[in-house]
């Protein structure tokens, strides 16, 4: 879908995004804060993030339960939601087109003027408690978290988090919003046909009630290697792991291109590094790779699951080809390969408006860098091999990183695994 | 429905049959591919044969030698297919971009039509589907469902049987099997882009699948269970529930539109009578519903959830409750007219991409063989009446069977309780 883009900085502080795509019949919201766990004023009360987003659909300035609240914004389809993660709050609503203004007026009233009472902060409480609980039986949820801890990332298991949830008060609640729903700490993507619309938005924006405040700093954590580590389950059928390698500096674009070219190649396809040779021995049914920047530090990252006979073949083969990688074994025909699939699937991208905001809101809700649509061509393009290979093999001199597994085995067993790994980095 | 298209079916002269929605103006292309040849029609002892063919169709089809040449060819300009095997089905499934969509059918067609089972492959992908078995034996949610759909009366296999059955089956069992089950007459497929139908039968009768049969589903007869069916697991802070409802034959269109006028008004919003009831209270983050058709010509209404074990049994009685309360027709016109305005809205953000309206026509065509256009849904959801809403609830209640189960730390006692609890469902209204 085509679209145009434009950045607008508001007076009272709050920036964000304007994505006009015309003849579009969805609009597509997304407000974001940094008012994520990590903004919480102890760790003693980890989870008032947490409780705090899933109150602001309550009580508010206009409606007295979350109700009549949910009564009104729904009333015509349209659909709202919010996550907490360590760094942001974010509050995202899709709705059809002709009703645009009535939602992003709704939108105001439960972000800027909720009312925390006790009974919902009871009922949040157990919800939350619930929602937690939940995340104990699933492995992967358990195991990413528990890297990050040991890699020096100061946030808490989700049964750490549990046990903060009593120590929650309203009052607390209260105090997180009223420091981070500020307008300068807000950052916003709006989509949809905007033609027309831009100054009615801007106008309703700048009267949002929130008070002046601080865009906050994001927190910096020493990070460091650590020993391998495995969350015993004693119903586990096979080893789920993530295996997370840390750069102390933010990759550029250029690099992230590059490393995202290098995952394809590693474990994007049948025919890939690792993937596709381990499915060609028959010893994996899934893994992944991922490279990320964040403010201070760059990760790359791998995971998946193996049976516990098969897991000493599938790191081996993990080994070999990142040696291979390493010693700078890439042929320019397989980069000329992912480049290709990467500009294909370019084309097929940015369907739908919910898709073209999702291009945009990561990065911009980071580092507040708007991307260029156009020019992801171009990147692709240019991408090299030798900046491939040459990112891949700062994060082994780094040599900071962590092997993670959730299994029914014995620690040792991780050790090896770990042993197979840790030749790359000597 | 925001994608205007058009839809077409074809039926070629060897038997084999589908549909092309004709989307103008979208440079991606859905293809999907459809076969009965799934487990219900093998012996247990061979039951991942179907399995093995859905892996092994990629591995040397046409004249690509090995899976890698394949999947080289195949993902050089992004293009993505997968594939899947359920109690009744294999299919296959591509997208690409417009512009290569010929050269894509084409590379299906050897998937499909022109596979070579070798002795090689065949044991890598034996191997490899017992990774994947091995990791669905974490799924607890699969291992419920495996273990309540055979006590009830459903004749699938669970993940273990699959397991056992690996030792046993041999490259010859795949290759008669597929012999039997890929044939023109048993095929069926949508396929959705800026394409029309004369260009897709062309390409398609060039496949060179031979003619044969297409067999029919199986009919199950599920029956009421008395007790609860439990999966122990004693490490599990929570406990999750389901509460399903099962009535023979699939489900018709006015009965999807009540149902989804039901689902709305229980389940989906903060102010909705049981999801929102417990939300408000504290008691329950997780609960939901569905009612879809399932693999033994059935259709079955399930409420799922997780919750404390001090709450389940407050969780358990509000649905009880609600339902019961629905069935004895307390729905205003005011609540009507509300869900009404809601799902028609919704209608309107529901099909923006050529994917969703790919799989409006592919969940209702590969099932049943049929289809209506979203107009006629909309139409219903415009005029359905509490009266009629109201008498399919009680047609879920009274015409089904019904089983309740429970997995995690629970014990004999409380899951009995829980059963008697769910027991009140089925009281005359």
């Amino acid at each position: 879908m085509k679209h145009t883009v434009e950045e607008i900085r508001l007076k009272n502080g709050a920036r964000g995004l304007l994505i006009d795509v015309p003849g579009a019949t969805v609009m597509s919201f997304e407000f974001q804060f940094r008012a994520g766990n990590r903004y919480v004023k102890h760790k003693d009360i980890y989870e008032t993030a947490h409780l705090m987003e899933h109150m602001a659909f309550g009580a508010n300035a206009q409606f007295k339960t979350e109700h009549e609240f949910e009564s009104e914004f729904t009333k015509n389809g349209a659909y709202h939601n919010a996550f907490t993660s360590d760094l942001s709050m974010v509050y995202m609503a899709d709705c059809a087109d002709f009703e645009w203004e009535r939602i992003l007026k709704l939108q105001e009233v439960s972000i800027c003027q909720p009312k925390f009472n006790e009974d919902e902060l009871t009922a949040e409480k157990g919800n939350v408690r619930s929602e937690l609980t939940g995340y104990l039986n699933n492995h992967i949820r358990l195991l990413w978290p528990k890297a990050q801890q040991l890699l020096g990332e100061d946030v808490l298991t989700f049964s750490q988090r549990i046990k903060t949830i009593p120590h929650v008060t309203l009052r607390d609640v209260r105090e997180h919003h009223r420091r981070t729903h500020t307008s300068d700490n807000m950052r916003f993507v709006i989509a949809g046909k905007l033609h027309g619309r831009k100054t009615e938005i801007r106008r309703q924006l700048e009267a949002w009630n929130l008070p002046k405040g601080e865009h906050f700093a994001v927190p910096h954590d020493e990070l460091h290697t650590a020993n391998p580590s495995l969350i015993r389950r004693k119903e586990a059928s096979n080893i789920t792991f993530g295996w997370s390698n840390i750069v102390p500096r933010v990759l550029s674009d250029t690099e992230l291109d590059a490393m995202a070219c290098l995952n394809h190649l590693l474990t994007g396809t049948m025919h890939s590094r690792i993937f596709g040779t381990a499915r060609k021995k028959g010893v994996s049914y899934n893994i992944f790779s991922d490279t990320a920047a964040s403010f201070y530090e760059s990760s790359w990252d791998f995971g998946g699951q193996v049976n516990q006979e098969s897991a000493k073949e599938l790191f081996e083969i993990i080994y070999d080809q990142m040696r291979q990688v390493l010693d700078g074994k890439v042929t320019q025909e397989e980069i000329d390969a992912a480049k290709s699939y990467a500009l294909g699937r370019h084309q097929m991208g940015a369907q739908t408006v919910s898709q073209i905001s999702n291009f945009y809101t990561a990065r911009y809700f980071g580092d507040g860098v708007v991307k260029d649509y156009e020019k992801v061509p171009d990147s692709i393009t240019n991408t090299s091999r030798e900046c491939m290979i040459e990112t891949a093999r700062e994060f082994i001199n780094a040599d900071t990183w962590v092997l993670a597994a959730v299994g029914s085995g014995e620690k040792s067993e991780i050790n090896e695994l770990n042993d197979k790994l840790a030749r790359l980095y000597t | 429905m925001s994608l205007k298209h058009t839809v077409e079916e074809i039926k070629l002269s060897n038997g084999t049959q589908g549909i092309v929605v004709n989307i103008p103006g979208v440079h991606t292309v859905y293809m999907t591919f459809s076969f009965r040849a799934g487990a219900q029609y093998v012996t247990q002892d061979l039951c991942q044969v179907p399995h093995l063919i859905e892996h092994l169709a990629f591995t040397n089809p046409g004249a690509l030698e090995g899976q890698e040449a394949f999947s080289r060819e195949f993902t050089k300009n992004s293009a993505s297919e997968d594939a899947s095997t359920d109690e009744v089905h294999i299919t296959y499934e591509a997208i690409c971009s417009l512009s290569e969509y010929e050269r894509i059918v084409g590379l299906m067609g050897d998937v499909i039509a022109r596979p070579t089972f070798t002795e090689k492959s065949f044991s890598v992908e034996k191997s490899t589907i017992l990774e994947e078995l091995n990791s669905r034996l974490n799924n607890d949610n699969r291992i419920y469902w495996q273990m309540a759909n055979r006590m009830s009366g459903g004749s699938g296999y669970t993940d273990q049987e699959k397991i056992d059955s690996l030792d046993t089956t041999t490259v010859a069992d795949v290759r008669e099997f597929y012999a039997t089950s890929h044939v023109s007459d048993n095929l069926r497929f949508v396929i959705a882009g800026d394409i029309d139908a004369r260009t897709v039968s062309t390409q398609l009768k060039t496949w060179p699948l031979a003619r044969g049969e297409r067999p029919s589903i199986r009919q199950d007869t599920f029956r009421t269970l008395p007790n609860p069916v439990v999966l122990q697991r004693p490490e599990y802070g929570s406990l999750d529930f389901s509460l399903s409802l099962l009535t023979p034959g699939l489900l018709d269109h006015e009965e999807d539109v009540a149902w989804a006028f039901v689902h709305h008004l229980l389940f989906q919003t903060y102010h909705s009578r049981i999801f929102g009831k417990l939300r408000s209270k504290g008691v329950c983050y997780d609960i939901g519903s569905s009612y879809m058709n399932i693999m033994n010509n059935y259709r079955e209404l399930e409420v799922y959830g997780s919750a404390s074990s001090e709450n389940i049994e407050e969780t358990m009685a509000v649905v009880v409750q609600e339902f019961r309360k629905l069935a004895t027709g307390s729905i205003s016109l005011e609540d009507i007219e509300d869900v009404r305005a809601y799902i028609a809205g919704f209608q309107e953000r529901r099909f923006e991409a050529p994917g969703d309206v790919a799989a409006y026509y592919e969940n209702q065509y590969l099932l049943s063989g049929s289809y209506v256009k979203d107009q006629v849904i909309l139409d219903i959801i415009k005029t359905i009446s509490a009266e009629t809403i109201v008498r399919y609830v009680r047609k879920w209640l009274a015409d089904s069977a019904m089983r309740f189960g429970v997995t995690g730390n629970v014990d004999e006692a409380q899951a009995k309780k829980l059963q008697v609890i769910a027991n009140q469902l089925k009281d005359e209204v």
